[in-house]
């Protein structure tokens, strides 16, 4: 097994956002409001996935 | 600790639980990659996100056709002791190749919202007496959540309930889960499965039975005395942990 762990700064967590946000095409509301009815495709939910996870290490940053 | 310690620690603790859910997979589902998980820190070394690296999820064949899709992911803190990464919720979801949505869904919460169980499943599925029966609910506890949505035009929908499985300790495996997909898709087993879902599934309740003693050692005690064990009570003894033994 490879391990692939990163560690990020709170600088590095924002400019991931920014980055899948780019790739989504769509705000984080819009991503959000979308993924709630099921109406993001498998790409775009895993966006969203992304976005939740590096939300949660924001929270101890 | 200096901040080398620290992290080489929460590094060797994230391993070690990478490599066992990985030896699970690995002996139990054909053609895991090596590099199945990511795994996303903060520079702090608190909080871990745990993901396959592939977006769709872990390809599960029948036949060697691929059927269907399980996603796996954790999120952690590093306990405040710097022993143990705590589980803060984790999902394993089943879904088709052709749908976003999942057929199946088990989250656990360590700290629900919204009064949901912190371990529970959703089922993507229809079936009008349930819709009917969740309307029929009115505007009681979650109900009032669901009477907002239909107010601006959604229906409810079974997936939409939380059915509770067995709280912070008791909630199932991701071997349970992957005998479920073996047992009832006929998803495609390497010969070395058995062993790796039994023993998994023997380290997994080892750990959370031992979390449950720790929840009310009172209880434990009494039970080890009934079946002939001397266990005697430190001073001072542990209260239960009624957040843990009460919650759904």
């Amino acid at each position: 097994m490879t391990l692939n762990l990163e560690y990020l700064t709170e600088a590095d967590i924002e400019s991931r956002i920014r980055d899948l946000l780019a790739d989504a095409g769509m705000t984080l509301a819009e991503l959000r409001r979308k993924g709630a009815t099921f109406a993001l495709d498998r790409s775009e939910r895993a966006i969203l996935d992304e976005i939740e996870d590096l939300e949660f290490l924001r929270e101890s940053a | 600790m200096p901040d080398n310690i620290r992290s080489e620690s929460l590094t060797s603790k994230v391993e070690e639980f990478l490599l066992e859910l990985f030896d699970t997979l690995n002996r139990t589902i054909p053609g895991i990659p090596n590099d199945l998980f990511h795994v996303i820190v903060d520079a702090r070394g608190r909080n871990v996100a745990i993901r396959q690296t592939t977006r769709e999820g872990i390809t599960l064949c029948v036949e060697s056709t691929p059927v269907l899709y399980l996603g796996v992911s954790f999120r952690c803190t590093w306990s405040a002791d710097e022993s143990f990464l705590a589980i803060e919720e984790s999902t394993f979801e089943l879904s088709t190749k052709d749908s976003p949505e999942p057929l199946l869904r088990y989250d656990y919460l360590r700290s629900p919202t919204g009064h949901i169980p912190g371990a529970h499943i959703n089922v993507h599925a229809h079936r009008d007496e349930m819709v009917f029966a969740m309307v029929a609910a009115g505007a009681q506890d979650r109900g009032a959540l669901r009477h907002r949505a239909m107010d601006s035009g959604k229906m409810p929908r079974l997936a939409n309930l939380h059915l509770p499985v067995g709280g912070h300790r008791f909630r199932p495996s991701l071997e349970d889960i992957l005998e479920f997909a073996i047992a009832e898709f006929g998803v495609d087993c390497l010969p070395s499965h058995r062993t790796a879902l039994d023993e998994g599934r023997v380290r997994y309740r080892t750990r959370q039975l031992m979390a449950a003693v720790a929840d009310d050692p009172e209880s434990a005690a009494e039970e080890l005395r009934r079946i002939g064990y001397t266990v005697e009570a430190g001073n001072p003894s542990r209260s239960p942990r009624t957040d843990r033994t009460r919650a759904w």
